[in-house]
């Protein structure tokens, strides 16, 4: 059965006297019981949304507002959360604490979107937001011209922005990001399936490259850099039409390879499989995390 | 050392093959760590493809553009039915069945197709030189065609709900695709001068299915953006 409360008029509602702004702020805050395994859900069309982790059975949500209205439908195993606007929107501030480890899916257009510490399965569709989530497990983010920035994803993450940048620090499982126009940076990750896929954006990975392994870097004309912790064992394919390479480690190319086109060597024991392709940019193949974002 | 195993690990993976076969697979791959590896990618594929979530997009328009897809590229794709079926592809085919599946989810088939399942490397080489060209799949004609169906489908669906986008947002979609389409143009006029280089066939192709899948995505944006 589901338990539709409509909290708009109802809300605890506080008029911020102490603060200079002359419109009026309402405040919502309720709290519902979640027992574990509730699935979270928040549609917010404009503002942000931040959600927390603590050890309380409870799901607690708070939101700052002036129009709008807001929804909340309870039903087994799945809270709702959403904003809806009768005339032109207006920003909807949420912050909302679930159990640790809670399904999250968080759905908006021109909504900011932090996440911390929850360590549980995330979805967040965005337009223009950025995206900031760490802890988490399986996670799906997109945003059209936000950046996506995930810390400490510890379940295979994909993770995408049309104009944004997508960085990932720290993954244990695997990753796949794309971008059209953005940048893509990973660091420590230690996945063996990672792709990153960028038209215009420079693509840079850090960390090691794991035996058996496989990973797949393209962009268009933007750069591919690899910086490489530790030994490198892979059969590297490299192709470009216009671009450069540029390797520290010692080469030395397959009979029949064509420089400037698609050419394949490999380093040590060739477990794993590296595939770097740029167009136009230059794909510079490097030894040591020297200028990894850890190191800037 | 004997031929590497291609249908065989179809086979193996679906447990379909008698005592005999299985004793002499067995012993190839004791042996062969490049079929192994084969092997495994194999397994990954299909687990991967097992979990693909094939959600159709708002407007629904997905199905009749994968269908179409599908229908016009028989040649080069194997179906991918939902009951278990015998996976009887060849390590080469593998390319043009990821194809279907990167229609579908652009990450993982993605790489399947382009990096994971190509000829693996001799053995028999020296340890750093030697390593067998990674196997290219020319894309078709009709597979291109397909592409620029599809595309040309999502784009009318988007140019017919342009105006319940804000204008923030149709500006940053209309930026992306013009650096997508940059991008293939760029590609197409460097393949017009070398047809058959294996690199701009399939960065063509990436590039047309890059696009496919940005449209996609944005036909599925929310109505009230």
């Amino acid at each position: 059965m589901s338990r539709t409360a409509t909290l708009h008029a109802v809300a605890a509602l506080a008029l911020a006297v102490s603060a200079p702004a002359l419109r009026a702020q309402n405040t919502l805050d309720t709290t519902l019981a979640a027992r574990a395994g509730t699935r979270l859900s928040v549609n917010n069309m404009t503002g942000e949304v931040a959600v927390r982790a603590w050890d309380r059975p409870q799901i607690r949500i708070v939101a700052e507002y002036e129009r709008a209205r807001i929804e909340v439908d309870e039903s087994p195993g799945h809270v709702s959360v959403r904003t809806t606007h009768r005339r032109s929107s207006s920003d909807v501030e949420f912050t909302i604490t679930v159990p640790n480890g809670t399904a999250v899916e968080v759905a908006g257009v021109a909504t900011d979107v932090d996440l911390d510490g929850i360590c549980g399965e995330v979805s967040v569709n965005t337009v223009s937001g950025d995206v900031n989530a760490r802890c988490v497990t399986d996670a799906t983010v997109q945003s059209v011209s936000g950046n996506v920035t995930v810390t400490d994803a510890r379940a295979a993450v994909e993770l995408g922005s049309t104009s944004g940048d997508v960085v990932v620090r720290g993954a244990r499982n695997d990753v796949s990001a794309h971008s059209v126009s953005g940048d893509i940076s990973l660091s420590d990750v230690n996945g063996t399936i990672v792709t990153a896929e960028t038209v215009t954006g420079d693509i840079l990975y850090a960390g090691r490259i794991q035996d058996g392994g496989r990973y797949q870097f393209e962009a268009h004309s933007g750069d591919v850099t690899i910086r490489v912790a530790g030994n490198l064992n892979a059969a590297i394919s490299v192709g470009t039409f216009s671009g450069d390479f540029e390797s520290d480690f010692p080469i030395e190319l397959a009979p029949g390879s064509r420089l400037g086109r698609e050419w394949d060597f490999r380093l040590g024991n060739g477990s794993a499989r590296l595939r770097l392709r740029s167009f136009s940019g230059t794909i510079g193949l490097r030894r040591g995390l020297a200028g990894s974002p850890r190191e800037e | 050392m004997t031929a590497h195993l291609d249908l065989e690990l179809s086979a193996c993976l679906d447990e379909e093959l008698d005592a005999a076969e299985r004793t002499r697979v067995e012993a190839h791959l004791a042996g062969c760590a490049e079929c192994r590896t084969a092997l495994e990618d194999l397994r990954h594929l299909v687990r991967r493809a097992g979990t693909l979530d094939d959600r159709p997009p708002e407007q629904d328009l997905w199905p009749a553009i994968s269908a179409r897809i599908s229908s016009e590229s028989t040649a080069d794709v194997v179906p991918l039915a939902p009951r278990r079926r015998r996976i009887s592809f060849s390590v080469p085919q593998l390319a043009a069945a990821a194809l279907a599946l990167m229609a579908v989810s652009s990450g993982v088939a993605t790489l399947a197709a382009r990096g994971g399942f190509g000829a693996p490397p001799s053995v028999s080489a020296p340890a750093e030189v030697g390593m067998r060209a990674v196997g290219v799949t020319l894309p078709g004609q009709a597979a291109l065609e397909s592409y620029d169906t599809a595309i040309a489908d999502l784009q009318q669906a988007l140019d017919a709900r342009r105006g319940g986008l804000d204008t923030a947002t149709v500006r940053v979609i209309e930026q992306s695709l013009q650096v997508i389409d940059g991008a293939i143009a760029q590609a197409r006029a460097a393949l017009a001068r070398d047809p058959n280089n294996p690199y701009l066939n399939g960065h063509l192709e990436r590039s047309l299915g890059r696009k496919l899948e940005f449209l996609r995505q944005v036909a599925t944006l929310s109505v009230e953006s």
